[in-house]
């Protein structure tokens, strides 16, 4: 054989062997770009093997509090200071400690801190506002124990503190069985798998009273712990057999076609993209009571990509409420059917114009892979980008649309419509219903508003007013003694109200100026009072941003000696030593009468509307 | 048959003179080339381009393109070194150079245009350069073992 011969063979023969398996590959792609006829709704692969193709989109997803929604509990994953500090709260002494390298709570007796029982930390749930610990129990149970991990203030927090309850409240008033609760929405592919189902019906047909979530017994299995990327993008295992084929990828590389193998978000409608979300962001229930069974046996039937509202009922202020208290989810809306509890995202989004006219969606300013991971939103998002797509008129004349700028604020389309009204994880979050300032109307609606929650030393009526005259209708002059709305909400409003206005009071994007800021200060102090936990830390987080404001270090370092979930006697005293601290001087904003000309509070007013409040706790369904 | 006659050493070498400056040309130039592109990659570290350092594949396409190139051309010029001494290899000197200027192309190129998972489809190059330099190396062996 010549030489030339040689050559030419040795080029030719893995040509023309690559052009038969090319050939071959062609064909297997195109029967691959068939949707799989059954799609395996149980076909998780799990992010690792996500990672070897998509390393990009695993490395952005990875940095997300999504990732570390739940974990195993390690020297990693495990935030708390178990440092062997006792912690005290509703009169039980714990102590978080290490041994073995193991994570546990001691639960100590109150009379002398002998250890009456040992708990093992297995899981962590979180890992952004705060990190919830679970213990194994018999059955198969995982539980929520009471003490949470503050990252904010980095500090041991009790559960009571959290929600929307009164101080009179059981040691373990909130105590949750990981396995039918928090298992759907804080994991990937959720399997509760009860295993004696049959039997606890049976008890129960016979009339049997008894504590379900105790003697059920479960074999909880995941695909993934934590919110990994078959979450949204629906199981991957059939994705990533059918892409082995290069010619597969690369026909949908450069035909730009979808993948039917795997949902891409982007590709979906606005309504199919936010029910991505919304399956963990919309509070909702099985959609028929057949489904009950198979949630605590398989999980939810919804994957990404389907119509969400076949699988599930969102919980709205009126659905009725299967068992317990039937006001339960009428008490997690505003009057006007605005949800005021987090994780009701998508209920919001569904009121709004900005959905139902014009085909909003999560992603058009939230996105899983950019932005800022604690919101998942970007900086330009932030300051209305997303807004500016569609609203291009109002993008040309911003200045005046705000309204704001004689006076020098900085108002992003959100501090207007979409205020901060929703209370979850212990921080106020901004609504996602979009919607228009409304005063007067929010005002005798019993709810926040952007205008009085800005400008919280002004009246509904103030704030109605302004908003006529920009519109240039015409106007009546509202009354100088009318109670500023907000500080209305906090002393008569319920607990959400009250949680909210505290909030807002010292917000540092607030329009308050420093005297306002300085004048409300002792009403915070007042509001530190109250009986609800929570209002209560809202309030002194409002006097700590205040006195930060004013620069005033001393009442910083006092203001620090409080603790919200403290015995009483010891918030009495504290309070005591911050008023001490706290000179009033003479104002001239009385506050609508909440204030007297010297500066000190008007407490008949406020014991007035205290009595107005409404006292009921709010559920949260988190 | 008559054999042909060995041409004399100084005659030999004569010949294999343009092949051997082929082999110094390219091997210098394109270890000049892959410098100053290993230089350019660490411009993009320097910059902070997120267009290089987040992009996973291109990241690597682009170092693999970067240390073939640069190996590829030493390669070249070690060719040049033994050639005197494997004439018969002279034949595939061209398969040589080219293989050593496709695969880093391929390389560098799939890292334009590509999918997160895929390089584009200039990685084609870098196959077709390996079946090259699969060939200029068989060749080289083969003469090695002769006599």
């Amino acid at each position: 054989m010549s030489r030339r011969l040689a050559t030419i063979l040795s080029l030719a023969l893995p040509g023309l062997l690559a052009l038969v398996l090319a050939g071959a590959w062609g064909w297997s792609a195109k029967q691959g770009l068939e949707p799989p006829e059954a799609r395996d709704e149980f076909a998780y692969a799990g992010s690792t093997s996500c990672k070897s193709c998509h390393a990009d989109h695993h490395a952005s997803w990875s940095r997300t509090y999504h990732r570390t929604m739940t974990q195993e509990a390690s020297a990693k994953s495990v935030q708390g200071a178990f440092d062997g500090q006792v912690v005290r709260y509703w009169g039980q002494p714990v102590r978080p400690t290490q041994k073995d390298g193991r994570f546990l709570f001691e639960y100590l007796d109150p009379r002398d801190l002998s250890v009456l029982g040992s708990v093992p930390v297995a899981r962590t749930v979180g890992s952004h506002r705060y990190q919830q610990y679970l213990a194994e129990a018999p059955g198969g149970r995982y539980q929520r124990l009471p003490l949470i991990w503050h990252n904010g203030e980095q500090r041991w927090i009790h559960y009571n503190g959290a929600f929307l309850y009164d101080d009179n409240q059981r040691y373990d008033q909130h105590a949750a069985t990981w396995n039918p609760n928090c298992i759907y929405c804080h994991n990937t592919g959720p399997e509760p798998r009860i295993t004696n189902a049959e039997e606890l019906f049976q008890r129960l047909k016979r009339g049997e009273r008894f504590n379900y979530l105790s003697e059920a017994h479960w074999d909880s299995q995941v695909a993934e712990l934590g919110i990994a990327c078959e979450a949204c993008h629906g199981p991957g295992a059939q994705h990533a057999a059918a892409n082995r084929n290069p010619v597969r990828r690369y026909w949908l590389h450069l035909s730009g076609r979808a993948d039917p193998s795997i949902v891409n978000p982007r590709r979906l409608t606005p309504e199919r993209a936010a029910q991505v979300c919304g399956q963990c962001h919309g509070q909702r229930l099985p959609a028929r009571p057949d489904l009950v069974d198979r949630w605590l046996s398989r999980g939810p039937t919804y994957r990404a990509g389907d119509d969400l509202q076949a699988h599930v009922r969102l919980v709205t202020r009126d659905t009725p409420v299967p068992a317990g208290d039937p006001d339960t989810f009428r008490l997690r809306f505003w009057s006007d059917g605005t949800p005021r509890l987090s994780a009701y995202e998508l209920q919001g989004l569904m009121q709004s114009s900005c959905y139902t006219r014009g085909g909003a969606s999560c992603i058009g300013c939230h996105s899983a892979h950019d932005g800022d991971p604690a919101g998942m939103i970007s900086a330009e998002n932030r300051e209305g980008a997303a807004c500016e797509g569609c609203h291009q008129g109002i993008a040309q004349t911003l200045p005046a649309h705000r309204q704001h700028a004689a006076t020098g604020a900085n108002t992003d389309c959100v501090d207007c419509h979409m205020p901060k009204l929703a209370y979850g994880v212990m921080e106020i979050h901004r609504s996602h219903h979009i919607e228009k300032p409304a005063p007067a109307v929010n005002a005798s609606g019993q709810r926040p508003d952007a205008c009085t929650g800005c400008h919280g030393d002004r009246s509904a009526g103030w704030a109605e007013t302004a908003l006529r005259q920009w519109r240039g209708e015409p106007t009546e002059p509202s009354s100088p003694t009318a109670l500023p709305e907000n500080l209305r909400q906090l002393f008569a409003g319920d607990p959400v109200q009250r949680a909210v206005a505290a909030r807002l009071a010292g917000a540092e994007d607030s329009a308050l100026g420093p005297v306002a800021r300085r004048a409300q200060l002792p009403l915070l102090f007042a509001a530190m009072e109250d009986r609800y936990p929570a209002v209560r830390r809202f309030a002194w987080l409002s006097a700590r941003q205040t006195a930060t404001v004013l620069g005033d270090t001393r009442l910083l370092q006092t203001l620090a000696g409080f603790d919200f979930i403290a015995d009483a006697p010891l918030r009495a005293e504290a309070l005591i030593r911050i008023r001490q601290q706290f000179r009033p001087v003479a104002i001239a904003d009385l506050q609508g009468g909440l204030l007297r000309d010297d500066g000190g509070v008007e407490a008949e007013l406020i014991a007035s509307l205290r009595a107005q409040a409404d006292g009921r706790a709010i559920n949260i369904g988190e | 048959m008559a054999q042909k006659p060995y041409p004399s050493a100084p005659a030999a070498e004569a010949a294999l003179e343009p092949a051997i400056r082929a082999h110094l040309r390219y091997g210098t130039s394109a270890l000049l080339l892959f410098l100053v592109g290993g230089l350019s990659l660490e411009f993009l570290h320097l910059i902070k381009a997120p267009w290089y350092l987040d992009h996973h594949l291109r990241r690597e396409l682009w170092v693999l393109g970067h240390a073939h190139g640069a190996l590829l051309a030493l390669l070249n010029l070690a060719w040049a070194a033994v050639l005197p001494r494997l004439p018969a290899a002279a034949s595939a000197g061209w398969a040589l150079r080219w293989g050593a200027a496709l695969v880093p192309a391929g390389f560098l190129l799939g890292g334009i245009g590509n999918s997160e998972s895929d390089p584009s489809l200039a990685i084609l190059a870098t196959p077709l350069g390996a079946a090259l330099l699969l060939l200029a190396l068989f060749t080289a062996t083969r003469a090695a073992w002769r006599r």
